[in-house]
């Protein structure tokens, strides 16, 4: 019981992060002016492109300024900008919620949409290749080289490792995505620079799919590579502090071998925290995807944003991204509860 | 053939201030089996490195460790280590430690932690195994229950009395229990006594039984060793050095135990231990001791009491002293 309850207030939690982070991009939208400078840009572009076809049918100057200055007005009325942003804006919020995401005013999806749902939809999934398959690269690749580590602390390839952490933690990924590109595409020319696929596009689904990962090598490297280093520190420090504790100088005074020792005694209890880093891990990753998608034009959600923002600016796609990245957020949280509730015993009370 | 033969045991630990010399020769021997041996001591003195020698526990900054150790008349130290694991771990020698209470994994049940060493053994099934631990928690006085509980749920008695249950598995020759009641409250060391001494008598296993309380260690031991500054001091009956006590460390040591009758308050051993790094040779006790004379420049060995035979006899149950007064009659 005490454990649903557990979650049920974990979930709750939750639900109001995904709240707060929606009103906070509002405010940020709305306080700066940047919603109404946006949508001023989308009323007078549609001016602009319907003026042509008005003036074909109104010769009057004058009654054809009257009638813009109409059509201008019903515009500002449908996009709410006669209403304050904090009036306009909360609305859209909770559109969001129920996934109502409505229409976007300027960016289009591939197939001709301009649904937002549509537009962002189909760059999930590009998105969570990149995502989930860095994650499990850096875990795989953490675990085994911290624990490895963890064993051997203190010696010179601990330290050596150790620094490589720190300076992987400070790296920008975008800044190393830069390098990467430079080194492998430019100077040796083996990897390609950008993009999901060659133009034209190899024939078959699995050759396609073979094209797609060639695309996604570097990226993910790019990502791991940021990633890793805090990882294997996190996995060496947590596995050295439990390695030293009592219970597992009784495991060894028992007579379990080593290697039992050292999986069932120390990482099995060393999987909560481990467990906790990579899932906060992956969220830092987020931020850092948007990035990388940018850098590498994987045309993913961060590459929708960063159009959404510096390109053509779409605040309803802004906003339904936002709610999408924080909705993955959650979810990575959700999913660590009850990871840490099947790991640990000592949290299924109080 | 002694039961356990200790010969010049040696346990060094590398500090970055140069060796520490935690155990120094120790020989001792415990002729039968079935009996208890208790180590007193304070901090320091190189009674837990002792143990922690024997059952082959060392830490990662130990740099020398030699001697011989006869049990049953094999010799235990020249094993490889993973002979040693196989051959003699849980199954001859099982430890109670000293902080059961962080003893156990956290994320793991009771039963699994006291099961799994059994299950490694050759032809050992899980019924069989999860049997014989249900009878040995019973016969530690813990419910049944405990078997499903994990260790947070138990309290700190309850964690000592499954640390024993645990080291008792594999039915061992000896269990080493270093400060075993040191964590807990006057009455659960009481309780845990008691089920000590049961188990010594019920099942014959040997113990050793290191401590800094000597009245503990006299209720459970029949012989007696004192240590002070990685050597044996004194050794022999429990009786003999506790009522004729021949050494002055072991006699200052028990003057500094509190009376509730008789009127005379505890003397406590004025002064620290040498710099374990730095010892001075000598006595080692010489500059704390009140008998202190010319000859305790000299290392003194370990010689009979009440005999006049000079030399490093090893401990066995007669009783032996380091001190240049012992055998020399004027010891009081």
């Amino acid at each position: 019981m005490q454990v649903v309850k557990r979650l049920l207030v974990k979930g709750l939690t939750m639900l109001a992060v995904l709240l707060i982070v929606q009103f906070l991009v509002v405010i940020t939208l709305g306080a700066t002016g940047y919603s109404d400078r946006m949508l001023e840009a989308v009323i007078s572009e549609e001016l602009r492109a319907i003026r042509p076809s008005l003036a074909e049918t109104i010769r009057d100057p004058e009654r054809l300024e009257e009638a813009l200055t109409a059509r201008r007005d019903e515009l500002v009325a449908l996009y709410g900008l006669d209403r304050a942003w904090h009036t306009r804006l909360p609305g859209m919020v909770f559109r969001v919620f129920t996934l109502d995401l409505g229409e976007a005013h300027t960016l289009r999806s591939s197939s001709g949409s301009n649904r937002v749902a549509d537009i962002v939809g189909e760059r999930i999934p590009k998105s969570m290749l990149l995502l989930t398959t860095s994650m499990i690269v850096t875990a795989a690749i953490g675990l085994a080289i911290g624990a490895r580590l963890s064993s051997r602390a203190g010696t010179v390839l601990d330290r050596v490792v150790s620094s490589f952490s720190a300076v992987s933690y400070a790296l920008p990924t975008w800044w190393v995505g830069i390098l990467l590109i430079l080194f492998f595409s430019f100077r040796l020319g083996i990897l390609p620079s950008g993009g999901m696929y060659s133009a034209p596009p190899p024939d078959g689904s699995f050759l396609r799919f073979l094209d797609l990962l060639y695309h996604a090598l570097l990226p993910v490297f790019t990502l791991v590579l940021a990633g890793i280093g805090p990882y294997i520190y996190v996995v060496r420090t947590i596995s050295v502090n439990i390695a030293q504790a009592d219970h597992v100088t009784v495991a060894r005074a028992k007579g379990l071998s080593d290697s039992l020792v050292s999986r069932r005694h120390i990482l099995r209890v060393a999987a909560p925290p481990i467990v906790t880093g990579l899932v906060m891990g992956f969220a830092g990753t987020l931020g850092g995807s948007i990035l990388v998608e940018t850098v590498f034009n994987w045309q993913g959600m961060g590459r929708l944003y960063y159009e959404a923002i510096a390109g053509t600016p779409d605040e309803m796609v802004i906003v339904a991204l936002t709610f999408v990245y924080t909705l993955i957020y959650v979810v990575a949280r959700m999913i660590l509860e009850v990871l840490y509730v099947l790991l640990d015993p000592r949290v299924r009370y109080g | 053939m002694a039961f356990l033969e200790v010969r010049e045991l040696t346990l060094d630990y590398s500090t970055p201030r140069g060796p520490l010399r935690a155990v120094d020769s120790v020989s001792f021997s415990m002729e039968k089996s079935g009996t208890g041996l208790g180590l007193i001591g304070e901090t320091g003195s190189g009674k837990s490195s002792l143990v922690m020698a024997l059952a082959r526990i060392l830490s990662r900054n130990v740099s020398r460790y030699s001697g011989e150790v006869f049990l049953d008349g094999k010799e235990i130290m020249g094993l490889s280590n993973d002979a040693y694991r196989r051959s003699v771990r849980w199954k001859q020698i099982s430890v109670v430690f000293q902080g059961s209470m962080n003893g156990f994994n956290p994320v793991m049940k009771i039963g699994k932690q006291l099961t799994e060493r059994m299950l490694l053994e050759p032809g050992a099934d899980r019924n069989g195994a999860s049997e014989k631990v249900l009878g040995l928690l019973k016969d530690v006085g813990l419910s049944p229950e405990v078997f499903d509980r994990y260790p947070h749920e138990l309290s700190g008695g309850m964690k000592q009395r499954v640390a024993i249950a645990m080291a008792l598995c594999l039915d061992p020759r000896l269990m080493i229990l270093d400060e075993p009641t040191s964590a807990l409250d006057v009455s659960v060391q009481a309780q845990i006594m008691n089920l000590l001494k049961k188990l010594k008598w019920e099942l014959g296993i040997s113990m050793i039984f290191v401590t800094h309380d000597i009245a503990l260690a006299s209720e459970i031991s029949d012989d007696l060793g004192v240590m002070y500054a990685g050597q044996l001091r004194e050794f022999g009956s429990a009786e003999d050095v506790m009522l004729r006590s021949a050494d002055p460390y072991t006699r200052d040591l028990l003057a500094s135990i509190p009376r509730l009758h008789g009127g005379v308050g505890p003397k406590f051993v004025s002064g620290m231990a040498p710099d374990p790094i730095d010892r001075p040779a000598g006595c080692r006790f010489r500059e704390r001791c009140s008998l202190a004379f010319e000859r305790c420049v000299e290392d003194p060995p370990l010689r009979p009491v009440g005999g006049g035979a000079v030399g490093g006899a090893p401990a066995g149950s007669s009783h032996v002293a380091r001190c240049w007064l012992v055998g020399a009659g004027s010891a009081s």
